[in-house]
């Protein structure tokens, strides 16, 4: 692991323990969402930094990062440890995983103000010009899939494995 | 002025039709009041559908906080193998769970678990 990665990563694990704490506290939905958007940007920034480049500046979501855990490009012998370490017999089973939670990836990716198309986020009242919502007011459809439904507690899972070990797969 | 009461096992009946209702592959819910503190709904989810070598961990969440409602739900996530083995006992419950009492409650109402 580079020095660039260690950085983001430490980032990562802290923005995730205020995750948990928050999860744990059933506070506002915003803020459960804010950090655990933060913690899955930060823990993807750091392992896309293992080439030793900087990942693009803007929010960098779940999304490339799950591809890039299952790109061609690093061969079968490595995609298929990459799926053990996180818990999957074989990199096709992973990315059956994958694409059923996408469309939950690519929402949560989403939440920042300027991905939501003025819309549900999880930091401004919205829309811009002219505020109707706030975010500790709004009931988000997403946090109701993530703690509701199976496939949504995975995700969060998910998460916390990817930081936890990336020392592994980094 | 009346002030509504934590009703624990309405809430949790609550939270069952709801999960089975969106999530079809969910054969069985059970619900495991036994020893759980008062304010803690403990939720055991039989699902078909769950893939991977991982052997099943509990999530916590927090619900409602600063309300009379302020509750934290606990979901313990299994395929039905592991749900044989835990009836077995040979796959542990979370720590400080117990199947003493436990109730399926898979369709938002409670029964004794046969």
């Amino acid at each position: 692991m580079n020095e660039a990665q260690k950085l983001w990563w430490e980032q990562a694990k802290s923005d995730h323990a205020v995750f948990v704490l928050l999860r744990r506290a059933g506070v506002h939905e915003c803020h459960m969402l804010h950090y655990l958007q933060m913690a899955a940007e930060k823990i993807s920034k750091a392992y896309l930094w293992r080439s030793g480049t900087a990942p693009p500046r803007s929010h960098v979501g779940l999304m490339p990062f799950l591809q890039a855990l299952l790109s061609r490009g690093l061969g079968r012998k490595e995609r298929q440890r990459i799926a053990e370490i996180f818990d999957y017999a074989r990199p096709e089973d992973m990315a059956a995983w994958v694409r059923q939670v996408s469309p939950l990836a690519h929402e949560l990716q989403n939440l920042t103000p300027d991905l939501s198309n003025n819309g549900p986020n999880t930091e401004y009242p919205w829309p811009h010009e002219n505020p109707v919502h706030c975010p500790a007011l709004h009931s988000f459809a997403l946090w109701a899939r993530l703690r509701d439904r199976e496939p949504g507690r995975r995700l969060v899972k998910f998460i916390e494995k990817a930081i936890q070990r990336l020392e592994q797969y980094a | 002025m009346s002030v509504a009461t934590f009703n624990r096992d309405s809430i949790a009946a609550t939270y069952a039709k709801r999960h089975k209702e969106t999530d079809p592959a969910i054969r069985a819910i059970y619900y495991l009041p036994t020893e759980a503190p008062p304010n803690e709904i403990r939720l055991v989810e039989v699902n078909e559908a769950i893939t991977g070598t991982a052997g099943p961990e509990p999530i916590d969440f927090g619900v409602d906080a600063g309300t009379p409602n302020e509750h934290k739900l606990i979901v313990f996530d299994v395929t039905p193998e592991q749900w044989e083995e835990v009836r077995e006992g040979t796959l542990p419950l979370p720590k400080g769970w117990t199947l003493e009492g436990s109730r399926e409650i898979s369709g938002g109402r409670l029964r004794r678990r046969k």
